[in-house]
Order: C-alpha cells, then sequence, then structure tokens
C-alpha cells in the first residue's frame, strides 16, 4: 500500500511531467518556426510538395491503379511523415538536449514524447488538406471516424517506444542515427504509401504485413477513405505489442540514463 | 520546518581519463568480453580508471548548511552531480527527497532563439514550477534579475552575465526544500551577487538544508555551519566551517600535482609550492614563492607548463593570470627545476590564493592543477577600490604656492 504522502509525491511527479511536455511541445512549435515567412505553414507546405512529385511519379508515370488517388497518397504521405519525422528527430535526442541532461531532477523520459507529440501536431495541421481533397473526391464523414483516437493512439505509442531505446542507443553509438536515416528511407518505399498493398505479389505479401506501418495505414485508410471500422484484430496486437515496447523502452532509457551525462 | 533529507551514504564513483569507446569496432569485441563473462567488473578500477569519489559520506539536516571545498579536481562538483541524480554513484547509496533547488548550471536550459520572457516559462516549469506559480511570480523574478527592459529579447543576444542574472533570479524563486549551489555566486556585478547572497542567506534561515560548492571561502564561511574538504575525491575533514578553512588552507600548499578527469595524460608535476616571505601582507609589498617543477616528457607547444593565477576569495574570481612562458622561462624540455618568482601585490586588502596549474592554451582550461598558497592582504597606505596604484602625494616646496584667486 502507497502512503498518502507517497501518493501526492507521485501525484505532483506526473503533474509536473505533464507540464514539462506542454511547455517543451511549446518551445518546439516556437523556435522550429521563428525568423520563418511560412512558420507552422510548412506542416502543410511541404507534405503537398511531396505529394506533387511522388503522385506524378507513381500516378502518371508508373500508372498505379487506386481510386480517389489524391486522397489515398496524401493520407498515407501524412501517416508516415508523422512517423517518419518523429522517429528520425527523437533518435538524436539526448546527444541534441545536452543542456537537459544536465539539469538536476529533469524527467528525461518525457523527451520522446515531447517529440512525437510535435510532430502529431503538424501532423493534425495538415490534416484539413486532406479532408479538402476528400471532399472534392467526394467522401464524407461517417461513423468509423470515432474510431480515429484509437488508431492515433496506437502510432503515438509505437512511435514513443521505438524512439527510446534509439535515443538512448545514439548516445552511445553515433552510428544510430545514419543508420535510421537509411532504414526510414528504405522503409519508405517498401510501406504501402503511394501503392495499395493488394497490388503487392502474393509470395511478398507476407512480409508487407509485418511493417507495422502497413497494419497502420490500412486502418486510417480505412476509417478517413471508406468509413471501415479498422481490423480489430491486427490492430489490438499492434498497440499491446506497442504498449510493451514503452514499458520496456522507457525502463532501458532510464536504466542507461546515468550513463547519458558521461558519455555525451 | 523541511522534511528533506540530503544524504551520501559511502558512496564511490569511478571515472576514466580520456575518450569511452565511441565507435563500433571498439565497441563489439568490449561488449563481447562482457557477455563471456571475461570483462572488467563495473565496479573496480581498470587501467585509466580513478576514484572521483572515494568512500564519502555526509548528512545534512534541516538547518544545516553544508559547504563543500577543496581544489579544483577533489571531486566537489561530482559530489553534486551525484546528489542531483546526473549522475549514478558506482557504489554507494544516495538520497535527496522534497523539491530540490539546484542552483547549478542555471542558464544552460535557455532556449537561445526564445525570449528571456519565454525562457523564464520554460526554465521554471523545468525545476518544477506550476504555470500559474510562475506567472504569479513573474515580476519579482524579472525584477530581482535586473534585467527587465530586455525580457522581450531573444536569450541569444544576452551577455552572459545576463544569461546567469536571469537564471539565478528563475532557481531563487523556486520555494526549495533543499537547495543545492554550485559556484553561481560569481556571476553578475557586485550589485546582484550581494543580492543573490542575501537570497541564499535567506534560504539558509528559513532551516532548509544547503549543500555549497564553492572556491569563495569567505562566502562558505559566512553562509555555512559546517564544511568538508575534499582531496582526490576522499572527504578528508568534516567539521566546523572555519576548522575545514584552516585545514584546506594549511593543506593546500602541500598538495600534488592532480591531473584532471578530461586529460589523459599530463607532462609536467608540479612539485612544490613555497611562499617564502610568510601569509600576510600589506598592500601594495612583495610576495616571493619558489616552485619545483618536474617535466616529464617534452611539452607540446599549446600546452602552457606552468600557469600561476592569483584568485580571489571572496568573489571567487582570478584577478591575475601569468604563466612560465609569459615571463619568459622554458621548462619544455624534461628534468627537474626549481623556480624563483615575486608578485607585488597591488590589491585591496582581502584573502587571496595563489594557484598553480598546467593549461591548455586552446580552451585555457586545466589539465592538471598543482598546489596551492594563501595571501593575506592587509590594508597598507589607505586606499579604496580594486587596485593599489602606489599613489604618491606630497607638498610642493613652501614659496612656490601660487593663489588659485590670483592667478592669470
Amino acid at each position: 500500500m502507497k502512503t498518502p504522502a507517497e501518493a501526492a509525491a507521485r501525484w505532483r511527479r506526473w503533474r509536473h511531467g505533464w507540464d514539462v511536455v506542454v511547455i517543451l511541445v511549446d518551445r518546439d512549435l516556437k523556435a522550429l518556426y521563428k525568423r520563418s515567412i511560412l512558420g507552422i505553414g510548412w506542416a502543410v507546405a511541404a507534405p503537398l510538395l511531396q505529394l506533387l512529385v511522388f503522385s506524378l511519379v507513381f500516378h502518371r508515370v508508373l500508372a498505379v491503379q487506386v481510386d480517389n488517388y489524391t486522397s489515398f497518397a496524401f493520407c498515407g504521405l501524412l501517416v508516415w511523415s508523422w512517423f517518419q519525422s518523429a522517429l528520425s528527430q527523437s533518435t538524436g535526442l539526448i546527444t541534441s538536449s545536452q543542456a537537459l541532461v544536465r539539469q538536476p531532477g529533469f524527467p528525461l523520459a518525457l523527451l520522446p514524447f515531447v517529440t512525437v507529440g510535435v510532430r502529431f501536431i503538424h501532423y493534425a495541421i495538415a490534416l484539413p488538406i486532406l479532408f479538402v481533397f476528400m471532399a472534392v473526391q467526394g467522401i464524407r464523414p461517417g461513423i468509423a471516424w470515432l474510431a480515429l483516437p484509437v488508431v492515433a493512439a496506437v502510432q503515438f505509442v509505437l512511435t514513443t517506444g521505438l524512439a527510446y531505446p534509439l535515443a538512448a542507443l545514439n548516445v552511445r553509438l553515433r552510428d544510430t542515427q545514419h543508420v535510421v536515416f537509411v532504414v526510414l528511407q528504405l522503409l519508405m518505399f517498401l510501406t504501402p504509401i503511394f501503392y495499395s498493398v493488394e497490388s503487392v505479389p502474393a509470395k511478398y505479401r507476407p512480409w508487407f504485413d509485418l511493417n507495422p506501418m502497413t497494419v497502420l495505414l490500412d486502418a486510417w485508410r480505412g476509417v478517413l477513405l471508406h468509413n471501415h471500422w479498422p481490423a480489430a484484430g491486427p490492430l489490438t496486437l499492434l498497440g499491446l505489442i506497442a504498449v510493451l515496447l514503452v514499458w520496456v523502452g522507457e525502463r532501458l532509457f532510464v536504466s542507461q540514463s546515468y550513463r547519458f551525462v558521461d558519455e555525451l | 520546518m523541511s522534511h528533506a533529507t540530503v544524504q551520501l551514504d559511502h558512496v564511490w564513483k569511478k571515472f576514466r581519463r580520456g575518450q569511452l569507446h565511441d565507435s563500433l569496432r571498439d565497441l563489439i569485441p568490449a561488449v563481447a568480453k562482457k557477455l563471456i563473462g571475461r570483462g572488467p567488473k563495473a565496479d573496480e578500477l581498470q587501467q585509466g580508471d580513478f576514484w572521483a569519489l572515494h568512500d564519502v559520506s555526509f548528512e545534512v539536516k534541516a538547518g544545516e548548511a553544508l559547504g563543500i571545498i577543496g581544489r579544483n579536481g577533489a571531486g566537489k562538483s561530482t559530489i553534486l552531480k551525484v546528489l542531483t541524480r546526473i549522475l549514478r554513484p558506482t557504489r554507494g547509496r544516495v538520497q535527496l527527497t522534497g523539491r530540490v533547488g539546484s542552483l547549478i548550471e542555471v542558464s544552460a536550459g535557455f532556449h537561445p532563439d526564445l525570449t528571456g520572457r519565454e525562457n523564464v516559462m520554460l526554465q521554471g516549469s523545468i525545476m518544477g514550477m506550476r504555470p500559474a506559480e510562475i506567472v504569479r511570480k513573474f515580476d519579482e523574478i524579472v525584477g530581482f534579475s535586473g534585467i527587465a527592459e530586455f525580457i522581450d529579447t531573444p536569450v541569444k543576444r544576452y551577455s552572459s552575465g545576463m544569461n546567469a542574472r536571469l537564471g539565478f533570479s528563475i532557481a531563487a524563486h523556486l520555494d526549495p526544500e533543499v537547495l543545492i549551489i554550485d559556484e553561481v555566486l560569481a556571476v553578475g556585478d557586485l550589485a546582484f551577487q550581494q543580492r543573490a547572497f542575501g537570497r541564499i542567506a535567506e534560504m539558509v534561515r528559513r532551516d532548509i538544508p544547503v549543500v555549497i560548492v564553492s572556491h569563495q571561502l569567505e562566502r562558505v564561511a559566512s553562509l555555512c555551519t559546517r564544511a568538508i574538504l575534499m582531496e582526490h575525491g576522499r572527504a578528508i575533514y568534516d567539521g566546523g566551517v572555519t576548522d575545514t578553512i584552516t585545514m584546506y588552507v594549511q593543506r593546500a600548499s602541500q598538495q600534488d600535482t592532480e591531473t584532471l578527469a578530461a586529460a589523459s595524460d599530463c607532462p609536467v608535476r608540479i612539485g612544490s609550492l613555497n611562499v617564502t616571505t610568510g601569509n600576510n601582507y600589506e598592500s601594495g609589498t612583495t610576495a616571493s614563492y619558489e616552485i619545483r617543477v618536474e617535466t616529464l616528457t617534452p611539452v607540446r607547444q599549446e600546452i602552457e607548463p606552468l600557469q600561476v593565477a592569483v584568485r580571489d576569495m571572496q568573489s571567487g574570481t582570478l584577478v591575475f593570470i601569468t604563466s612560465a612562458s609569459g615571463l619568459g622561462v622554458d621548462i619544455r624540455q624534461p628534468g627537474a627545476r626549481t623556480l624563483n618568482g615575486t608578485l607585488q601585490l597591488n590589491l585591496p586588502p582581502g584573502t587571496y590564493l595563489l594557484e598553480t596549474q598546467v593549461t591548455d592554451n586552446y580552451n585555457h582550461r586545466a589539465i592538471a592543477v598543482g598546489p596551492e598558497a594563501v595571501l593575506n592582504v592587509v590594508p597598507g597606505r589607505h586606499f579604496r577600490g580594486q587596485v593599489q596604484l602606489n599613489a604618491e602625494l606630497a607638498l610642493a616646496p613652501a614659496g612656490d604656492g601660487v593663489r588659485l584667486d590670483a592667478a592669470g
């Protein structure tokens, strides 16, 4: 049993953690777009430019056949960008936050949440553009949209769970950030962003299904574009794996965090 | 009344000189050795390791202010890092509970692109204040720092003094249950230092346990109730603050050269420093000293084999720095030598520390610190101010006087 004093201390810790996450997200958003004309508008402009080039290549040149291609591709692109930018940024998180690492009592384990959160906000800001594309292509919101928070939560937790070990490892081995960069680049083409997973030859298909981003993209598109409830089995499994990853990752991260000052 | 505990229980901390393995090529063999059980045990010394803390224990009770003194590299700052859990002890236990106010690197968390105002919110929150609390205390914090007119300027345009003042002001308004201070009193101008000192003294009076690491012996003497003397990672004396300071002063000149953690080896050993003219000087008089130095291997150009400096023990600042090379003495080739030097103490009355060290010319950091000696400067001919300029003033011979109103 916990004493009331311990419970109060725990409550204060959680509240402080929440305060810190909010203020750091705010700091990152402010600092990211200081002295920039377009500012947070880049959250919209960057994926639009990508969409322009990639849809030209995949849709016009390679003639990928999918209904409502613009909405399909843009949905995939946004979801993927959130994952990719959050993961590549959190890998370098500790090495680029030396001041916070040296701050006595600073709860370092909150940092991955901050990065994944900042990137989620970028994603959320670009979403209305997707809704415009969808409206133009005649797609209407439906009851299955109620599942969106769940899908977003699974992706949030999964990304954070992957971020912990990568950020910790990168302190020891700076090779990590280069490996992550390359792997994410390659994974982008192995994830059905600009093509449909249905068009993958059957003998490769099981490998594609192992990619958690395939599962997540399928869920996002099912809900947003087709008003389908996500398949409960794969998403639940992925959710459990994600929670496990955060649980193990956070412990690993905290146990390693004593070495960060030594090694930075 | 504070319910905080501050306790170090037989704490050891191992450091390694130079670099850890940085790339995969070095790491894989090390990990492999560890896996098959042939690797070194984590809590034993390997080649190149040393104990930065060697079995250190102490407890600070409510109403006690503990000063930690000792030379650079003796383990003072390591104690604070272990205490605040930035570093984990190799062995032993650390207890620190309650809301901790730490005046360590107080402005390090500032984001250069954000304004002072935004950084107060940020840093205050990181240190444990609630947003509403920061808003409530905001004017007080800014007023204390004395930089109100620049509060909406990005912090990157601040001078380092302004940075430190703002950082200190935030930390000083934390209402902590434990206070941990590392050498921060040496920031800002004299007026700000006085204000900062007053603020800390007030917290000590409120029965908050306080731990202070400082070079400013006079500050330690007036703030602390108790002090620990660190030498080579060991707490060699723990007692009343006056006794500990006396002990430090007595032992300072007999210390051997100590190579600091960041440097892998040091080509010079500074064996002894002897002030031959005693400890007490009238302002403007000259002190003579003798230094024994042994150069072990040829000293590269970017290293200064002997730096001599005078530190003001009240402000903690270095008031004078010179070096063997600067004074035209070449001790770069191997050999044992004795050097004789003098210093004319054109200084205001106070306590000064004569320090010796081997310095990296590149970043002006110490590679190794040598023996030290205390110099007490007492009033000589009357003056006020920061430098004794050996002023002369005399009456002109009689008869040469000219009445001012008669001139022209």
